[in-house]
């Protein structure tokens, strides 16, 4: 089909598929630690799916920021889906994770988007621009994603810290994740227009 | 006898022109950042955010500390946290100065 654009991209990364996904599902960090997110609000989650809305600044021309509605849906231990629509498309992102070792995940992210009519002309720019897209963000969250894997074998816990007996800070087990990833009360995420 | 133990942080001379320093310390299994506090008095602090894990920096201009994940800040004075002041404040930690090297002291 033409008007399908398809972009797979595999990586691996030293951490656990626990930390991989939760990077994937802490929404918090995103117009913290990534440069392209102008803003991000929550409209609804649950503890396998969410709808957020984005504003995002393009690669190349950051000066223009969209705004993306985005519903995530974790479809089974292994598969994130993420259904949006970027520039007047709809897109399917497929995120597939194995895990190679305890601290070794594959990931294989998958880009589908459907450029209906004239839209087909963006088909090789978008193809430069996913790819990008995915570089940028990808080294963004590389080291988030290997010091939580650091923390969490260190037996951190989430809104406590590490533990206070320096003895008690090794053999870390990672466990599941499990959603939604819990946020304060006034969570940045929550201040808009829907929650006033 | 109490047995002191010290680390070897920086020179007080890095820290006028970085700032800030983060440092990861293995015999503490703990990270910590150094740097100038409002009254140019030496302050350390762990800086594991106690959110999620994230690295704490200083912002000298605005003179308070923050998380580089979730932009959660803390008082550069007290460590406690402004963002959630139910959460846990930074461990901090003493210092001594010898031949103007900065070294972490625990008892």
């Amino acid at each position: 089909m033409d008007h399908l654009l398809e972009v797979n991209i595999i990586k691996k990364i030293k951490c656990s598929k626990a930390v991989a996904f939760w990077n994937y599902w802490d929404h918090e960090h995103l117009d913290v630690v990534h440069s392209g997110y102008k803003k991000s609000d929550i409209m609804y989650d649950d503890d396998n799916f969410l709808f957020r809305i984005d504003r995002v600044r393009i690669p190349i021309f950051s000066f223009i920021a969209i705004k993306t509605p985005i519903f995530m849906v974790q479809h089974d231990e292994n598969t994130l889906f993420t259904f949006a629509i970027q520039f007047g498309c709809e897109s399917k992102t497929t995120i597939k994770m194995k895990e190679v070792d305890k601290n070794l995940t594959e990931i294989n992210m998958n880009y589908k988007f459907n450029l209906e009519g004239w839209r087909i002309v963006m088909k090789p720019f978008l193809r430069v621009l996913i790819k990008k897209w995915n570089e940028k963000v990808w080294l963004e969250d590389l080291p988030v994603k290997l010091r939580r894997q650091k923390v969490l074998e260190m037996n951190f816990k989430d809104f406590n810290g590490l533990p206070d007996q320096l003895s008690d800070r090794e053999n870390g087990v990672i466990k599941d994740l499990k959603l939604p990833i819990t946020r304060p009360l006034e969570s940045s995420r929550d201040r808009h227009i829907f929650n006033e | 006898m109490d047995i002191q133990k010290k680390f070897y942080l920086c020179e007080t001379a890095n820290l006028v022109s970085s700032k800030y320093i983060n440092k990861w310390i293995e015999e503490l299994k703990d990270e910590v950042i150094i740097f100038l506090g409002n009254n140019k008095e030496i302050k350390i602090f762990s800086s594991i955010c106690p959110h999620f894990g994230g690295e704490i920096i200083y912002d000298y201009k605005m003179q308070v500390l923050k998380c580089k994940w979730h932009d959660w800040r803390f008082c550069s004075e007290s460590a406690a946290c402004l963002t959630f002041p139910k959460i846990s404040k930074l461990k901090k930690y003493t210092y001594t100065i010898e031949n103007k090297k900065i070294y972490l002291t625990i008892e």
